[in-house]
């Protein structure tokens, strides 16, 4: 038997750090390094979540077939880095200083400090940033061709693509109908190619950032608390959010960057676009009026324009049925809604990692098609490529803690849990392995009875300490979504938004958003059985097949990752019931002294 | 290897402050390196950019992708 192939992906050093593991075809294992460090975005080496998938998969890095990064680190330094600051110069000096203490001192060292962290003597390969997310996209689609669109705040230049991505000779057979309409694309294996790109400083998602920043939010981090700000505001600045962006009928576009000071500073904006927008930066925490709500529909409106045309022209340059996004701003659910409805393409699919940490599927990828040649990736049918914890391992966890607890079987505990559902309690939900991406899809949640509109504030104010204005998304069952929603099919990563039905609104205020519009989860059996037993068993009680599901966390912690920070998490707000695995607990039989010390919990986590 | 005191007292005395030290260093090198180089290069790239100041409006901002060395380069 041959020796297996194992192919490690690395991103780390700007945010979202992730390691991912593949084997012969298969994700092994993926999760980014917040979730071991608790800190947000954690953007250090993933050394965390490295010996968690070798752990995983039961190997040594002496089984590393290859080493992927996920950029370009000398493209980047070298060529835009360095000529920027010449560009900018006078300006830029603190800017100047800050990246030059980072990139001389760790990420000009990349293959050095992979070497030295892991103790790994093999190969270590890179490929253009924006070609890791497209990888990450079309690499797992499952589909035989695709347009491919990646848009995020920027690579090494490149901001924008259209691309191309096409199965290899090997899945398709050797027909006529075999030909690519790029050449160079004829392989054996599947593969992409990047046709046409946009250059920084022109970039609809420092734009997007930059806004986000305007509105008092933390960059990289809150941009789509902007997304879920927007429908409560009128799109009364799109006007003047012209004079911030020249967009061509194809899409392209260039920002006016007298507008913008990040190319130069260490803050995002500056006086003159206060001027243009008449208010002066909110200032973080502060309340948000209805100048602000206005302000976020109204980049939303821009955003979604410019995304519809960048998919409009890569459809005549890179023409298929299917479209494979990517990127930072393919999180952006609204405007991916809106080219689904669009009927441009016959099939969607977004990579639910969109973000950088999606970087390291996409290099791992690109090393298994275009070295090993290797056979097409499945279509990512779920996310759940994390931690596990056996219910061996909670036990001994719960008795070491001295709480009490309940063991129920799994039928005991669909029943069971179903039954609390109803109304006005929210539980914590730890089940399974942990998902891969910024979106909780059932293994770690929290959830509650979608058709109490009380429990939207409850979440939000007692339970995750957010701002009062964000929506919940549901999870339904995939096969009523369309008694539900404005939707077709499934979107099991949470990453399509669709109207309610009108009928249906009262019957789900709690994840009905002021617009009528809602972030869908559909779930199926295959994906996750507990889960979709649970919401089953809900329906069966209750006759609604839709749940209210929420990250399992506070403001501004990662997602829990182990069961101890699944128990902090519960401690240490107001859920009423905590399920790890079979195990169930429930707030009020909790020790006085270990329940509320919400103040000194939430401290250790910065807002963002 | 752990010194014992008072020599490992002294070793992370010396090691805080060749921190504090490189930390100054480093800021004064990079300062004297934007002054004197980076000047250079930013006024000679101010000239050259003049030209594109007659340069038409550009009628589309989709570039051709720049060519890759390869997998294996970090470039």
């Amino acid at each position: 038997m041959s020796k297996p192939i194992y192919i490690l992906g690395l991103s780390c050093y700007y945010h979202d750090s992730a390691a991912v593991l593949i084997k012969d075809g298969e994700i092994i294992f993926a999760a980014q390094e917040e979730r071991y460090t608790r800190k947000k975005q954690d953007d250090s080496f993933p050394t965390n979540a490295i010996e968690a998938a070798f752990e995983y998969a039961g190997i040594t890095v002496d089984d590393l077939s290859a080493v992927g990064f996920y950029e370009k680190p000398f493209t980047k330094f070298f060529d835009r880095i360095l000529k920027e600051s010449f560009k900018v110069w006078p300006l830029g000096y603190m800017q100047y200083l800050y990246a030059m203490q980072e990139w001389m001192t760790k990420k000009l060292w990349i293959p050095h400090n992979i070497k030295k962290e892991l103790k790994y003597k093999g190969d270590i390969f890179y490929i253009p940033h924006h070609e890791s997310h497209a990888f990450s996209s079309f690499g797992v689609s499952g589909f035989d061709d695709a347009t491919i669109v990646t848009v995020d705040g920027v690579g090494e230049w490149a901001t924008t693509t259209i691309g191309y991505g096409k199965a290899g000779i090997r899945e398709q057979g050797s027909g006529d109908n075999n030909k690519s309409p790029i050449p160079s694309l004829q392989s054996l294996a599947p593969n992409v190619k990047l046709l046409k790109e946009i250059h920084y400083p022109h970039s609809l998602g420092m734009l997007y950032s930059a806004i986000t920043y305007y509105l008092g939010f933390r960059v990289n981090s809150a941009e789509y608390k902007v997304m879920g700000l927007a429908p409560y505001g009128e799109p009364k600045y799109v006007e003047k959010m012209h004079k911030l962006i020249d967009v061509k009928e194809d899409g392209s576009f260039a920002l006016n960057m007298k507008y913008f000071t990040f190319e130069h500073g260490l803050r995002m904006t500056g006086r003159r676009l206060e001027k243009l927008l008449g208010q002066p930066r909110r200032k973080p925490e502060s309340k948000l009026e209805q100048f602000h709500k206005d302000v976020a529909h109204s980049l939303q409106v821009l955003t979604e324009e410019v995304m519809m045309k960048i998919v409009t022209h890569a459809k005549k340059i890179a023409p298929s049925e299917n479209l494979c996004l990517a990127g930072g701003v393919a999180l952006n659910c609204v405007a991916n809604g809106k080219i689904l409805r669009s009927g441009l393409f016959k099939n969607i699919f977004v990579q639910p990692a969109s973000g950088d940490a999606g970087g390291a599927l996409g290099i791992a990828l690109a090393i298994w098609y275009r070295k090993y040649q290797g056979k097409k990736f499945p279509r990512m049918k779920h996310a759940y490529f994390g931690d596990e914890f056996s219910n061996e391992e909670i036990e001994a966890f719960l008795k070491k803690e001295q709480l009490p607890y309940q063991k129920l079987s799994d039928e005991e505990l669909i029943n069971h849990a179903s039954e609390l559902m109803e109304g006005e309690n929210v539980i914590g939900w730890f089940q399974g392995r942990m998902e891969y991406g910024p979106r909780a899809l059932g293994n770690r949640s929290i959830i509650a009875d979608a058709r109490n509109k009380e429990n939207w504030q409850k979440v939000n104010l007692k339970i995750k300490f957010r701002e009062s204005f964000r929506p919940f998304a549901p999870t339904v069952l995939e096969d009523r979504v369309s008694d539900y929603f404005d939707l077709d099919r499934a979107s099991p990563y949470m990453l399509l938004v669709a109207d309610v039905h009108p009928d249906k609104r009262a019957e789900i205020p709690a994840v009905t958003h002021v617009d009528g519009s809602a972030r869908i989860q559909t779930i199926n059996r295959n994906q996750n059985q507990k889960y979709y037993d649970l919401i089953k068993a809900f329906e069966k009680r209750t006759g609604c097949p839709v749940i209210i599901n929420t990250s399992f966390n506070v403001r501004g912690e990662p997602i829990v990752r182990s069961p101890e920070d699944a128990l902090n998490c519960f401690l240490n707000t107001h859920m009423d019931y905590l399920v790890l695995e079979n195990f169930l607990l429930e707030k009020t039989n909790m020790p006085e002294e270990r329940v509320l010390k919400q103040e000194d919990y939430l401290k250790k986590f910065e807002l963002d | 290897m752990q010194l014992p005191p008072p020599l490992s007292w002294i070793w992370k005395g010396w090691m805080a402050f060749s921190h504090a030290l490189g930390m100054v260093m480093s800021k004064v090198i990079l300062t004297v390196l934007w002054l004197l180089v980076f000047s250079i290069y930013g006024i000679a790239v101010k000239i050259i950019a003049i030209k594109k100041l007659w340069q038409k409006p550009a009628k589309t901002y989709w570039i051709d992708p720049p060519e890759d060395a390869g997998m294996q380069y970090q470039f």
